[in-house]
């Protein structure tokens, strides 16, 4: 466990110093020194935020609305469902066992949590197949990034995945809109997925769905007669590789572009990560991307 | 379809159509497992490929077998009918064998009045006219029963073969041996044409004419270097016929002579299933009529003779022909018998104990039996034969005159000198008859030197007693079965009893190789020993008598029915010449020995053509000289002449009779049916043709072998280019 949790260290600190740091603007409006806005009273409002020099002046209520400089809650939501496991490692694998694409989701949530604690943003985390199974709370403290690690490596994934009951919890755990970090391969019903993006924009967060997917998922390197057997499911599939290739990127081509759609109907960032990428090269351009789309917003 | 196999037993690479499955089968038991996390997708994929996934590995399996099946077919060596549609596949040269019957039955007539001989040719002339130079293609074209099975060369082009159809072959009349023809085609074809052999055969196919060992034969043709066999049944519009025949015309003498009466007959066969009656013929001696013969009877399947008593007084050479009233196959309607006639057998006798009283000398006994009118009596009919009688000394100074003598009998001579003795073997040599009696001056050990090699019997002790007095027992002459044909006469049991003459004294014999006992001594017990020996010294026949031609030892000189008989027979025998000499299979060349040597020679043949003979080569033997035609073989049925101008000028031309004879056999016209015919040429395969049904101007070009070879190599290359394309659109597998 110490083990990994250091290489996962390792790999999360070479993998962060190049991505960019920086202030992160908090979506929540009211009481903050900067004003943002005028705008007229409605019943409910505040009467703190009454412009009661505006009323003078006017003879109409009017309320103030400023932008809160406030810490960032960072929520990390990572896959830990069975399918997260491939590639499985052969028995006698040992330290040679291939990187999973568990692994390197753990590696996203790590190398982000990082940067959202340098920056003294507060960093939660939630693993899920098809229940939320684990929930650290939020923290800015530095030593979280370690009660994170370890939270991480504690869990094997395993179990099926259910986004829509899974994004609904979360919904529901997360009080204040912020920023939610998903970080799956995504095999689930689309629908449900769909539905569980919904609520979450519902409360206004900000979402960024990070793709794992690994190369043999993208490119299916398979040259023989193959049985395949699947990993959430009971299914199998005995079939010459090669000869379903073809089709089967295919099809898979066709969900990605699927589900990006799905994000961008929903207004939620979307980056496919391909586990043969290093991470700082996966994630520096898209977060670079980011960074300059949320700065030519505003 | 009919399809051949060049090498059959490549076919059991066929059974190897299993291995492509069986790879499948394991392949199928041999993958690798993975547990993979996008298997929604896979599934989906595969539900959607699902169909073209299976047919694609389906067609993959199918060239996986169909080359398979393909190498194993191409290995084996297949070939069509060359005028079937797949012949076009196989391409190259043809070599083409033609065997064509030209025997006798191909003579007979067909319903639309062309003989089955003719529709061979015009169907064999289709066949060649097909075939292109240009393309390589050749032709070998064997003629069974024809003087020459060969008339053109081995691997002809088609060109030359038309050109040999044009000038004509041969009238049919041989007789058809597909066995010889087999022979022929392994022995002499197959050495020079290795490659594969079409062999087409054109018969009416006629029962006799397939031997047992045609199958075997062929095979060993067909093993080295494949080929096939088509057979066209040009007879099959025949039906059955009650064909006749004259299968035989020969002499009942031995020695023909001028002026005296002979006996020849006529052997006629009925080779239908109907008892023939009214049938009619005729003699003709030299072209003239002897003798109209009506109302013969043949039974079925049986035969009849008819017999001519007939006297013919010119000495010479003669022609003696039957004829039938012509029947639907006329070639052996007509049988004719060459034959020479001669004034008298001029015998010389050496007495080598001669007296004044002819019956006291040795040979006096001997003399009177073959010239009975030296005993005084004038009226006696002359025998046929004139004798000189000369002792020892006599016979040395007659010199080189033997040479014409047409037999030399020497009766208890004891010895004679080393110059006689030479010029008595090559007198016998070149074809004078030797006949020799022992007596009281002859010493065996003595007589085997001096005359060595000519005696046909090494000569023994003496045995028995010539006095009569002593306690020997005598001896008496017996045959041997069967009886041998020089004393044919005595095996009729009636005549037999003649021969019960005792022989007081009689020296053992011993035969050499090559000779044979024509009759041997018995004595009361039932043991024998052998009394007359014939053997052959070069062309001259030697005969050698175990006792005395007087009755010094022999009682047999006193029993003139015995005697008389007896000597006749044998001079008879030793000085003839064999009618097969001058009577010969059609189709054969005679080999003639002539006195002296000929300076040119012409050949006079059936119908009046002459072929002369510039330069004849012949081999000298002795005086005489002998006369093979291997050249100017008898190719035509009936009577031919040869004409001798000899080389010496004061000797007179030689005129010799000869005849070339239809093999009586041939008028048998069954034909064989499938089962045999399928039998006898096991174990090779075969198909029967339908030329006479092939309109010769809307048949095409036979170009191309009929060999599947070439066409199923390319089909094995495309199937394994689209197995490797479709194994690679697959992915690999392998």
């Amino acid at each position: 466990m110490a083990d990994r949790l250091a290489r996962l260290s390792l790999a999360v600190e070479r993998s962060v110093e190049g991505l960019l740091g920086g202030h992160h603007r908090s979506p929540r409006r009211g009481i903050s020194v900067e004003f943002v806005e005028r705008r007229p009273y409605v019943q409910g409002d505040d009467l703190r935020h009454l412009d009661w020099k505006a009323f003078a002046r006017s003879d109409r209520l009017s309320v103030k609305r400023y932008e809160e400089e406030t810490n960032l809650e960072a929520t990390l939501v990572v896959d830990a469902s069975a399918s997260m496991a491939y590639p499985e490692a052969a028995p006698n694998a040992g330290t040679d066992a291939p990187l999973t694409k568990y692994d390197y989701a753990c590696q996203v949530a790590m190398a982000i949590a990082h940067l959202v604690l340098r920056e003294r943003d507060g960093a939660s985390l939630a693993l899920f197949d098809h229940v939320v199974d684990r929930v650290l709370p939020t923290s800015t403290s530095q030593g979280h990034l370690e009660v994170v690690g370890q939270s991480l490596l504690q869990r094997d994934a395993q179990g099926t995945t259910a986004f829509s009951a899974v994004l609904a919890n979360l919904t529901e755990r997360i009080a204040r809109p912020g920023l939610v970090v998903i970080v799956s391969d995504l095999f689930g019903d689309l629908a449900e997925l769909d539905a569980g993006l919904g609520f979450l924009r519902t409360r206004n967060h900000d979402v960024i769905v990070l793709h794992v997917l690994h190369a043999d998922e993208l490119r299916f390197p398979f040259d023989r007669l193959t049985r395949f057997e699947g990993m959430e499911t009971n299914g199998r599939l005995l079939v010459d590789a090669p000869a379903l290739r073809e089709g089967y990127i295919e099809v898979i081509n066709e969900w990605r572009a699927e589900v990006r759609q799905l994000c961008h109907r929903r207004g939620v960032d979307y980056k496919l990560i391909d586990t043969d990428q290093p991470l700082d090269v996966s994630l520096s351009a898209f977060l670079g991307a980011r960074q300059a789309r949320l700065g030519g917003r505003r | 379809m009919n399809f051949e196999f060049g090498a059959p037993a490549m076919l059991g690479g066929a059974a190897l159509i299993g291995v492509p499955i069986l790879i499948h089968l394991l392949n199928r038991r041999r993958y690798t497992v993975t547990r993979f996390a996008a298997m929604a997708f896979l599934q989906k994929a595969f539900a959607k490929r699902r169909r073209r996934l299976r047919m694609e590995s389906l067609l993959l399996l199918l060239l996986r077998c169909l080359a398979v099946m393909l190498a194993a077919l191409a290995m084996a060596l297949p070939f069509v009918p060359t005028d079937s549609l797949l012949a076009a596949l196989g391409g190259g040269a043809r070599d083409l064998v033609l065997i064509v019957d030209r025997s006798g039955s191909m003579a007979r007539r067909l319903p639309g009045g062309a003989s089955v001989g003719e529709r061979a040719i015009e169907a064999l002339r289709n066949v060649v006219s097909r075939l292109s130079d240009e393309a390589g293609d050749t032709v070998t074209l064997i003629t069974m029963g024809a003087a020459d099975p060969l008339p053109v060369p081995i691997g002809a082009r088609p060109s030359a073969v038309l050109e040999v159809l044009d000038a004509g072959l041969p009238a049919p009349a041989g007789r058809a041996d597909m066995v010889e023809a087999a022979r022929l085609l392994r022995d002499r074809v197959r050495a020079v044409r290795k490659s594969r052999l079409d062999v087409e055969v054109l018969t009416d196919l006629q029962a006799l004419s397939w031997g047992e060992d045609v199958g075997p034969i062929l095979a060993e043709v067909f093993d080295d270097g494949g080929g096939t066999l088509r057979i066209e049944d040009l007879g099959r519009q025949l039906g059955d016929t009650a064909n006749r025949s004259v299968s035989a015309l020969e002499a009942s003498d031995a020695l023909l002579l001028a002026g005296r009466a002979a006996t020849f007959n006529a052997t006629l066969v009925n080779h239908g299933d109907t008892i023939q009656r009214g049938v009619r013929g005729r003699f003709l001696l030299d072209g003239e009529l002897r003798r109209q013969v009506t109302d013969i009877e043949i039974p079925a399947r049986g035969s009849a003779s008819v017999e001519l008593r007939l006297r013919v007084d010119a000495p010479g050479p003669h022609h003696l022909s039957f004829e039938l009233d012509a029947d639907e196959l006329p070639f052996d309607d007509t049988r004719t018998l060459a034959f020479e006639t001669r004034d008298a057998v001029q015998v010389l006798i050496v007495d080598g104990d001669r007296a004044v009283d002819p019956l006291k000398g040795s040979a006096g006994f001997l003399a009177l039996a073959l010239e009975p009118a030296l005993a005084g009596d004038d009226a006696a009919q002359p025998a046929g034969f004139t004798t000189q009688i000369v002792d020892p000394r006599g016979f040395e100074a007659l010199g080189r005159s033997i040479e014409s003598a047409d037999l030399i009998v020497l009766a208890n001579v004891g010895g004679l000198g080393a110059e006689t003795l030479t010029r008595l073997h090559e007198v016998v040599s070149s074809g004078t008859a030797l006949m020799v009696f022992l007596g009281d001056r002859v010493e065996p050990v003595s007589l085997g030197e001096r005359f060595g090699t000519l005696l046909p019997a090494q000569v023994g002790a003496l045995r028995g007693d010539p006095t009569g007095r002593g306690e020997q027992d005598y001896v008496s002459l017996v045959l041997p079965e069967p009886a041998p044909p020089e004393l044919e006469l005595f095996s009729d049991p009636r005549l037999a009893m003649l021969l019960q003459v005792p022989v007081l004294a009689w020296h053992e014999l011993t035969p050499v190789d090559g000779a044979h006992v024509l009759a041997s001594f018995a004595d009361a017990l039932g043991a024998t020993t052998p009394a007359i020996v014939r053997g052959r010294v070069g062309l001259g026949a030697t005969l050698l008598f175990g006792t005395t031609a007087d009755d010094a030892w022999s009682l047999l000189p006193r029993q003139p029915p015995t005697w008389v008989p007896l000597i006749h027979e044998l001079v008879s025998s030793l000085t003839r010449v064999d009618p097969a000499t001058h009577n010969v299979p059609l189709g054969s060349a005679p080999a003639l020995v002539l006195q002296g040597t000929p300076a040119s020679a012409r050949l006079l043949d059936p119908a009046g053509g002459v072929e002369r003979i510039a330069r004849p080569e012949v081999e000298l033997i002795g005086h005489r000289s002998r006369l093979d035609l291997n050249a100017t073989p008898l190719d035509e049925a009936g009577a031919w002449s040869l004409e001798i101008e000899p080389a010496d000028a004061s000797r007179p031309g030689e005129v010799i009779a000869l005849a070339a004879l239809p093999d009586a056999r041939e008028g048998d016209l069954r034909r064989i049916d499938s089962a045999t015919l399928e039998q006898r040429l096991a174990p090779v395969s075969f198909v029967m043709g339908e030329r006479l049904d092939e309109d010769p101007d809307e048949a095409g070009s036979e170009s191309g072998d009929g060999s599947l070879f070439r066409f199923l190599l390319w089909s094995l290359l495309v199937c394994l280019l689209g197995e490797s394309l479709l194994a690679r659109r697959m992915g690999g597998m392998r």
